[in-house]
């Protein structure tokens, strides 16, 4: 049984927020528009948090992409009343759409803030319209959502290689933002798979993870330690 | 015993004092139940729009999921404690004052838990599906999510109001007899149902009261379970100043604290609109007066130990929602309700000169701000400082939000009026057996006689 | 044939227990016969021998079914869907406990409001002997009558003061 995570790499990460956009076409997020957005209603499974250090003129910038972190001990998923979230035996954390009432529980104990609400039904103007995936669903006024490691590539890649009877190999799968990336930040795979790429880059001694005394223990290593 | 002469009182005095408004209604009533009707309409037109335009016309965003519904939810499952410590706490040490004071009460109680009830269906996104809360066999094969605080508040709140429920009505049989006896046409076939014949035969009073203090034992325990378990829709979760183990205790002396303050408004009202002045004494406020700076003084004590252990811990992920509140954002809020909470009402309750009934009901309402401010600056100053800071936002309620919100409190006043025309409000056999013990008491009697004619002196040989 | 009572009025809980002595003692049997208030009455019961409540065991019934039920909802739904939430166990002691607790409670709750009604054989729309001006203040005493007792009846509850004497 595959367990996905990821790596992230913010001594790459210049910003450029390509991820963002590439979930944002992937998943079919919603747009807020401006008046919602001021309000704070924004979709962004995946967002670039950038951080100023120093003073002038040593001042550094920098990134960091925040997404789901797919946690082993996840606090989103105990809380939820109608079992809508719940840790899958290939180690995501799941969000079943059609069984989320609303209660935005989940939301408030995610201690990364990852979870989004959709407040009113989507609508995308035409020719917006034109370029929904559809392999994701589109998800309704009054239902949780947040990243899913792409779930719908990688159950794909599954399909896929169990029809040609062999094993998902190391890298087929990249999630739209590990795609997208131009700096080759997000790596994804298989972490119970030692020769993995993700695997490896996880047991340098650049990483860490986000958060990591709350015990949620994230699947998503961070990796730091130039001075870039 | 009381500082004034008492009337007379005979037994159809009560009967006709207490009766009287379920048979006479004025037009003031008339006036203030419609203006009550159109506010409970507000709500559930204001709800209607919700639902036929999503939950976004609630003013909550991301990274503040929950704000004034939530707020508004706990603020009335606070109230609703009102009932259970006057009427059971005070039953079980059998303080002989609690009296006049036990059915409006265990009234606020009853209707706290209702209009408290909406708000787990108002705030979900999808509230046509909130029965996929509710566990029963269902087609879909799934039950509900027990590990979630959100399960065990249903739990809670269920046995809760059904204890209420019972426990209103149990003390409620004899008096709705009286009315069966009383009263004619449609009204003599309700309280006649109501009554379920009851007849007061020395077996029926035997297993009532029987009944009604095994109830006090058991509904003690479960509202201080209720409102703890209330509280832990908080701290279960790892939000900065949500995850504290104070929150249990804090939240109930809270709702205590609030409750009294709701049973003291409805007590000046009642006494006032129904002219009971006789009956509702300024022992009565007096003593509930000291009950309510006793919690004011509590809660006082966990606010600082809340507010001192987490200043001297020094989180970094606590420290911004600290600030937010003594210093920052929410500043003015905070203080305003230490002020309401505390400063106002402490030497009001506390000098004996100022323990006035007017004084005392404008504490009560100052508290009762207060305590709507603690839900709210408990919840959204942390909701707003999230753990990574490139999330901080800010919360302002909607329109639609701050209608429901407001006007369930005129739900509650409405159902409250019904309530007061449907039944008496305070406890007629009660008060009487009160006044059978005093006299007792008063006349060393070894008999009990009837009110109103005591005949002092009579002793009579062993029986 | 139905039974016939007497009802008899008195304005002070004694004045009744002196009929009451009587009647005893004229032989009627104290299971038969009711005396309604419409307060309790502290001090010694009316009627000797009366049969105790057992409302206390309703309660623990109750309250024992409650948890098992309580713990069996819990339990058997975490169980029924295995679903990992947050690492936590699947069934994680410590909330089965919170349900079971509230459970408890509510089973013990409708447990006592069940025994009272039973005990009570309530609701009742039948016509038992009852004299509504009670709720003013007295005691009335029901007593069953028949022809050849009627008259002892009727003197033992006059001469304990009866203001008001029914025969239905």
């Amino acid at each position: 049984m595959p367990q996905w995570g990821m790596t992230i790499d913010t001594d790459r990460c210049t910003g450029c927020e390509a991820c963002v956009v590439a979930c944002h076409a992937e998943n079919n997020l919603p747009i807020a528009g401006p008046e919602q957005a001021a309000m704070g209603r924004t979709h962004q499974w995946i967002r670039v948090e950038r951080y100023w250090e120093g003073e002038f003129p040593n001042v550094k910038a920098k990134f960091m992409p925040v997404l789901c972190q797919q946690c082993d001990a996840a606090p989103c998923e105990p809380v939820c009343p109608v079992n809508a979230t719940y840790h899958t035996p290939d180690g995501l954390n799941a969000q079943v759409y059609n069984r989320c009432v609303g209660t935005r529980f989940c939301a408030n104990n995610c201690p990364y803030t990852v979870r989004f609400f959709t407040w009113f039904t989507p609508s995308w103007e035409s020719p917006l319209n034109e370029q929904l995936n559809p392999d994701v669903s589109i998800r309704t006024s009054g239902i949780m959502e947040k990243c899913t490691f792409c779930v719908q590539r990688i159950r794909r890649a599954e399909d896929t290689a169990k029809d040609e009877k062999r094993a998902v190999k190391d890298g087929e799968i990249k999630p739209a933002c590990a795609q997208a990336c131009p700096a080759k930040v997000i790596v994804f795979g298989d972490m119970s798979d030692e020769n993995s790429e993700v695997s490896k880059l996880s047991r340098s001694n650049r990483g860490f993870r986000l958060l990591a005394e709350l015990g949620t223990r994230p699947r998503v290593v961070y990796l730091k330690g130039g001075d870039a | 015993m009381a500082a004034e002469t008492p009337p007379r009182f005979t037994e159809e005095r009560i009967n006709r004092d207490l009766l009287g408004p379920l048979f006479k209604t004025s037009g003031i009533y008339y006036v203030s139940a419609g203006f009550l009707l159109l506010v409970s309409m507000v709500v559930f037109i204001a709800w209607g729009l919700q639902l036929k335009y999503g939950i976004g016309m609630a003013g909550k965003n991301r990274p503040s999921f929950w704000g004034l519904y939530i707020t508004t939810f706990v603020f009335w499952i606070g109230i609703s404690h009102a009932g259970t410590l006057i009427s059971a706490i005070l039953r079980v040490v059998q303080a002989e004052w609690r009296r006049p004071i036990t059915r409006c009460a265990e009234a606020i109680t009853t209707f706290a838990l209702c209009t408290g009830s909406l708000f787990p269906i108002i705030h979900l996104g999808r509230a046509w599906l909130f029965y996929w809360m509710v566990p029963y066999p269902n087609s879909r094969h799934l039950w509900p999510n027990f590990q979630s605080p959100l399960m065990w508040d249903f739990i809670a709140i269920n046995t809760y109001l059904t204890g209420s429920v019972t426990y209103l009505y149990l003390p409620m049989i004899p008096d709705m007899a009286v009315a069966r006896d009383k009263a004619t046409g449609w009204r003599q076939s309700m309280y006649r149902t109501l009554a379920l014949g009851w007849r007061g035969t020395e077996r029926e009073w035997l297993r009532l009261e029987k009944a009604i203090s095994i109830m006090a034992l058991i509904i003690i325990p479960v509202a201080i379970s209720v409102h703890t378990i209330v509280s832990w829709d908080f701290a279960m979760t790892v939000m900065p100043m949500w995850h504290s183990t104070i929150f249990g205790p804090y939240f109930v002396v809270g709702a205590i604290f609030s409750g009294i303050a709701a049973l003291l408004i409805a007590m000046v009202a009642i006494r006032k609109y129904f002219r009971l002045e006789h009956y509702l004494l300024p022992i009565h406020f007096d003593n509930l007066a000291k009950m309510l700076l006793t919690m004011s003084l509590l809660w006082f004590y966990f606010t600082f130990t809340e507010y001192l252990v987490t200043w001297y811990g020094n989180e970094s992920g606590e420290m911004p929602v600290f600030w937010s509140k003594i210093s920052g954002r929410y500043a003015p809020l905070f203080w305003l309700m230490v002020f309401c909470n505390f400063l106002i009402p402490f030497p009001i309750l506390a000098i004996k000169r100022l323990r006035t009934i007017p004084l005392i009901f404008f504490a009560s309402c100052c508290i009762l701000v207060g305590m709507w401010l603690e839900r709210f600056l408990i919840i959204v100053p942390t909701l707003v400082h999230p753990y990574l800071p490139y999330n901080y936002g800010h919360y302002w309620p909607s329109y639609t939000e701050m209608a429901i919100a407001s006007g369930t409190f005129g739900f509650f006043v409405l159902l409250y009026f019904l309530f007061a025309k449907f039944s008496p409000m305070i406890s007629i056999w009660e008060f009487e057996e009160g006044l059978q013990v005093a006299a007792r008491h008063a006349g060393e009697m070894r008999e009990p006689t009837f009110v109103g004619q005591v005949v002092p002196g009579d002793v009579h040989p062993g029986h | 044939m139905a039974q016939t009572f007497c009802l008899a009025k008195f304005n002070q809980p004694l004045e009744a227990r002196a009929a009451i002595r009587r009647l005893l003692q004229s032989g009627i049997d104290p299971q038969t016969m009711d005396v309604m208030t419409s307060q309790p009455i502290h001090g010694e019961p009316f009627l000797p021998n009366q049969k105790p409540t057992k409302l206390f065991t309703w309660a623990l019934c109750g309250a024992a079914m409650g948890f098992i039920g309580g713990l069996s909802l819990a339990t058997f739904t975490a169980l029924a869907y295995p679903l990992v939430k947050g690492g936590m166990p699947i069934v994680a002691p410590w909330t089965v406990g919170i349900i079971t607790y509230e459970t408890t409670m509510l089973g013990a709750v409708l447990a006592t409001l069940a025994g009272l009604l039973v005990e009570l054989r309530l609701p009742s729309f039948s016509n038992r002997p009852y004299d509504p001006s009670v709720v003013d203040g007295g005691v009335v005493v029901a007593v069953p009558y028949s022809d050849q007792n009627r008259q002892t009846i009727e003197d033992a509850v006059n001469a304990a003061g009866a203001t008001k004497v029914n025969w239905v």
